[in-house]
């Protein structure tokens, strides 16, 4: 028993169970892409819905609504493949001449890109994502990553956690073909994801005959999460195929709503790139207004400047904020255009965003407690700053020699 | 490769001037070609067959009309032009003499 999905063939309603509606949208989809170059392709496409809604209606009759798997299968190969016309084939045989093997082709297509992996995660997927593109076991990865996390005595949470920032999450099915290696196609990706939910429909059987008593076992918690896993797979391959066919965003940007577009790979990584990046700038921004207004109000002068004649405290301290404003809005401007760049994970933006925040901030005050001598004033500070920095970059060098010794005791010792 | 495989390309180029002659007959829709066609050498498909038309229609050599049916939605029914009606004079032409070309060599 399968699910029924209405479709509309040139203006009629047609009713298909979901493998026949799988089928036919993939024939649908390569003759779209056949037709690509095509000036009638949209006259060609209603003709072919024509053409297939009349070949349903054999099928069809007052006791039988619904156009089965095999009959739309039948329907499929009777209309053939798509001849695109002269600019296709020209195309085809172009290929044929460039000399490139077929294998060459299809291995130079499907991009490999490092994404961040929902599924299996522990923390932020990183591990799961880097498990993915070198083909490893997850298990390993995370493994060699505490190993490295332990050699450089816990500062190396700090790359993990960049790599948290710039790597972006796998989203789309194409993003996670793309994290796999694996060309992306509609039909693959059907195939694939139907591959798994029968595998699972088949443990799930086995699970019930082999009864209740296991699951109270400790793997079983991991089992439901893989479960979980292939039906989100599942669902996410249909749903993005029927939102594709709807054409959801154009449908929204025609009656006016801002749709962001889909950001690219490089889009997303730089966004990463740049979280930590701004955010540090707009402390330092944030920061130096915050002691600006504290100079001007206990001195009466910016840092030496005094204020010019008729121009009171508060208007001085208002010129500051406005100046401050002005000067972080393309940094502001900046941060917003990032967390459209994470999408649907914007959630989790804000919330390491936040954290980095913080994180910057202890650490500033951190440095400044360990590092720094009590002030009187601002003189005072500028001129003990030099000798705090210098205090603070021969650490720095003894903690990054103790790292390379190791690294070089590890090297000796194979 | 037998005969029937050597000879795909040129059944492939020679389906235009086909349809051109079914379509000179008289007026007919695209399920009646395939279903002439059907029994012959030439069998072809939907897929082959609407691309190819809408490329002889852009080229001015068919046109159709839409017409009511009976039994479902208004169907295309196709039909030559002047320009079609005098390429397939020329298209016949070229083919007798090829044909003649053909049994003459080899003799």
């Amino acid at each position: 028993m399968q699910k029924v999905i209405t479709i509309n063939l040139n203006g009629n309603a047609y009713q298909l169970d979901e493998t026949a509606f799988d089928t036919l949208r993939a024939y649908l989809d390569r003759a779209e892409r056949q037709l690509k170059d095509n000036p009638d392709r949209a006259e060609i496409m209603a003709d072919f819905e024509q053409a297939i809604a009349d070949k349903c209606r054999r099928f069809l009759a007052p006791q039988k609504s619904v156009v089965a798997a095999a009959e739309m299968a039948q329907i499929v190969a009777e209309m053939g493949p798509v001849d695109g016309g002269e600019e296709a084939r020209g195309g085809q045989d172009q290929q044929k001449e460039s000399g490139m093997g077929e294998q060459a082709r299809t291995s130079a297509a499907a991009p490999k890109r490092l994404y961040r992996i929902e599924d299996g995660q522990m923390f932020g997927g990183v591990c799961t994502g880097l498990a993915a593109y070198f083909d490893i076991d997850v298990t390993i990865v995370r493994i060699i990553v505490l190993a490295l996390l332990f050699v450089t005595k816990g500062a190396g949470i700090l790359a993990y956690f960049a790599l948290m920032f710039v790597i972006p999450y796998a989203s789309t099915s194409e993003e996670h073909a793309a994290a796999h290696g694996d060309p992306f196609n509609a039909q693959e990706l059907l195939d694939k994801a139907k591959r798994q939910a029968e595998e699972f429909k088949q443990r799930a059987e086995e699970f019930a005959t082999h009864g209740e008593w296991r699951q109270h076992l400790p793997g079983h918690g991991r089992w439901r999460a893989q479960q979980r896993a292939w039906k989100r797979n599942l669902r996410r391959s249909v749903r993005e195929q029927a939102a594709w066919a709807r054409g959801h965003a154009d449908w929204a940007r025609s009656w006016g709503a801002w749709v962001p577009g889909e950001p690219g790979y490089a889009t997303q990584v730089w966004a990463g790139m740049l979280m930590p990046i701004l955010g540090v700038i707009g402390l330092a921004m944030f920061g130096l207004l915050a002691f600006s207004v504290y100079s001007l109000v206990t001195t009466s002068a910016l840092f030496g400047w005094p204020l010019p004649a008729g121009i009171p405290l508060w208007a001085g301290i208002l010129i500051l904020f406005a100046v401050y404003h002005l000067v972080t809005s393309p940094i502001r401007a900046a941060r917003q255009a990032s967390r459209y760049a994470w999408g649907r994970h914007y959630g989790w933006w804000a919330l390491w965003d936040g954290a980095f925040a913080i994180g910057a901030t202890c650490f500033v005050i951190w440095l400044v407690y360990q590092y720094m001598p009590p002030v009187e004033n601002l003189r005072d500070f500028m001129d003990k700053l030099p000798d705090a920095i210098r205090s603070m970059s021969a650490d720095f060098r003894t903690w990054l020699n103790a790292v390379r010794d190791w690294f070089q005791r590890v090297g000796d010792a194979f | 490769m037998g005969a029937n495989e050597k000879f795909a390309a040129i059944r492939k180029g020679l389906l235009e001037f086909l349809i051109l002659k079914i379509v000179s007959a008289d007026k007919v829709y695209v399920a009646d070609m395939l279903e002439r066609l059907s029994s012959t050498e030439f069998a072809t498909q939907e897929g082959t067959l609407y691309p190819l038309l809408s490329k002889m229609r852009r080229d001015g050599l068919v046109d159709y009309e839409w017409q009511e049916s009976d039994a479902g939605p208004p169907r295309k029914y196709y039909e030559l032009t002047e320009k079609g009606k005098s390429q397939l004079a020329e298209l016949t032409d070229y083919w007798k003499s090829i044909n003649a070309t053909i049994s003459q060599l080899g003799r």
